[in-house]
């Protein structure tokens, strides 16, 4: 008897333990799982790429680099004093080429990170990670490193959405957007989903999808003054209980009123979360005398509703705050143009 | 074995994993993160991201004697840059509200996003995402949440209606500009 009420105990209280641990599971956050993070160096509109090169013993260094147009507007060496010490060089830009002239009295080598170009863009680069393709480094005109071959898109990024227009601009090859013929510098205004696929000269395909949506959401919420007093009626003697208690909006109170101001048409949801200790008090929304929880608004429709506190109150109290009242905006398909 | 012996053994190994459940309970009771509740009284500080809304048209809300008025304006789309670590999206407080506002975007119950005090006449564009958050996201699209709340600009306390909002919220790998 005495084993059989030991192992009865041990098994509820491990029952209740494993309910406890499941819902631990639950909650917690393990099942995502973390995605690489891409380093991002710059600033808005500017890069700083590191120009790495190695020689031995050279007494006159001269690297060409050629810049993307399409893409980069101007190139210059950032701090160059702390990069090239006291040795000699010069450094321009002409065109799509950027020079830089080393010259030593005795011979010098080295290895890595020679300096660092900063990068003016036109636009923000979509990819971090393809700014440092951007350039060609030859070392007395022989290539030492030189921009990957894939194609090179700025402007948009995969799987991105846009509220305004975008100018999509690629460094080679043909493109389409959606299929249809599309130009590198071309700016794309509608709203939609977009494919964009670039081919390039050695037929390899490079393709981002992005969308524009100029959906804006836009509600006036305007409120009178919530407070309320409670009536608790009048005492029966019988039942030795207050009967017919009520509630009364203050100074007038009491109105609540949603505008849709979007550019498209919403759904209104009313709800209240009751503070702790005046759970046994909801609150209905009043329109033409019927409670609602949930209006729709087209463009530009107005709604009153008004607030009125239900139930009984537990405990006496004075200037209290019940709970919170909680409007959720959910936006309906339907677009029309751009309202702001 | 005799029965003594069984029903050692038995209460031994019963015993020992209710202590290893009572373990793991504590531990979910101890370490599980606590529940974000807004102040009653908001940040002191305004937004770092905020910045002026272009042409803004000004004006009022009709606002009733001993209430409020604010306008609420966003777009319900998200973007977050995992490379980055910041949300590209568009919230509003024109200069027609008589309210501060502060907004989070929460996934579920995690938040994911949080501002300081938005005043009016000033919108954001950009938030960092809440620091660790971009562990727990991959590229793809989730439903969100938009939630603001109101307090008052001289008294700072909080108005009791919060409003929400739904938004989709996109997550790329790369920085992404609006």
């Amino acid at each position: 008897m005495k084993f059989k009420t030991i192992c009865i105990f041990l098994c509820f209280a491990l029952l209740w333990g494993m309910f406890t641990v499941t819902a631990y599971a639950q909650t917690s956050q393990s099942p995502l799982t973390m995605a690489d993070a891409i380093p991002v160096a710059g600033e808005a509109l500017t890069v700083d790429v590191p120009i790495s090169v190695d020689f031995t013993d050279a007494l006159g260094v001269n690297l060409n680099i050629r810049l993307h147009l399409a893409l980069v507007d101007k190139a210059v060496l950032v701090n160059p004093a702390e990069c090239l010490g006291n040795t000699m060089y010069t450094a321009n830009q002409t065109g799509d080429k950027f020079k830089v002239a080393i010259a030593t009295g005795d011979p010098i080598s080295h290895s890595g990170v020679l300096f660092y170009l900063r990068l003016t863009l036109k636009q923000q680069a979509a990819e971090t990670d393809e700014l440092c393709k951007l350039l060609q480094v030859k070392i007395n005109d022989v290539i030492t490193w030189q921009a990957s071959d894939r194609v090179l898109i700025a402007g948009v990024t995969d799987g991105a959405v846009y509220r305004d227009s975008v100018t999509v601009v690629f460094n080679e090859g043909t493109a389409t957007l959606n299929g249809v013929s599309f130009a590198s510098g071309d700016t794309v205004t509608a709203e939609g989903t977009y494919t964009l696929s670039v081919r390039d000269s050695g037929a390899k395909v490079r393709t981002v999808t992005f969308t524009i949506d100029r959906t804006v959401i836009s509600v006036d919420v305007s409120f009178e003054e919530m407070s309320f007093v409670y009536d608790q009626g009048v005492w029966n003697d019988e039942t030795h209980q207050y009967e017919n208690g009520s509630w009364q909006a203050l100074n007038g109170g009491g109105n609540l009123t949603v505008t849709n101001g979007s550019n498209v048409p919403v759904a209104v949801v009313f709800a209240y979360e009751a503070n702790e200790g005046f759970e046994t008090i909801d609150v209905r929304f009043i329109k033409d005398q019927a409670a609602v929880n949930e209006e729709e608004l087209a463009i530009g429709e107005v709604l009153t509703v008004a607030v009125q506190p239900i139930g009984v109150p537990e405990t006496s109290f004075s200037q209290a705050a019940l709970g919170n009242i909680v409007i959720t905006i959910i936006k309906k398909t339907e677009t029309v143009g751009y309202h702001e | 074995m005799n029965n003594q012996k069984k029903l050692t053994v038995a209460i031994v190994l019963l015993s020992i994993l209710l202590l290893l459940v009572i373990l793991v309970t504590v531990l979910a009771l101890f370490l599980r993160k606590p529940t974000v509740l807004p102040p009653d009284y908001p940040p002191q500080d305004t937004d770092s991201n905020m910045q002026p809304i272009p042409g803004d048209s000004g004006g009022t809300i009709e606002t009733p004697e001993g209430g409020g008025a604010v306008n609420i304006t966003y777009a319900d789309t998200v973007t977050v840059s995992l490379s980055d670590r910041t949300a590209s999206l568009y919230y509003a407080n024109p200069s027609r509200s008589n309210q501060n506002v502060a907004i989070a975007v929460m996934i579920g119950s995690t938040v994911i996003l949080r501002s300081d005090l938005i005043t009016p006449g000033n919108m954001v564009t950009t938030l960092p995402l809440v620091e660790g958050v971009e562990e727990q996201l991959l590229p793809g699209g989730y439903q969100a949440e938009l939630i603001i709340y109101c307090y008052h600009p001289e008294t700072g306390e909080k108005a009791m209606i919060d409003t929400r909002g739904t938004l989709t919220l996109t997550v790329v790998e790369s920085k992404v500009t609006q």
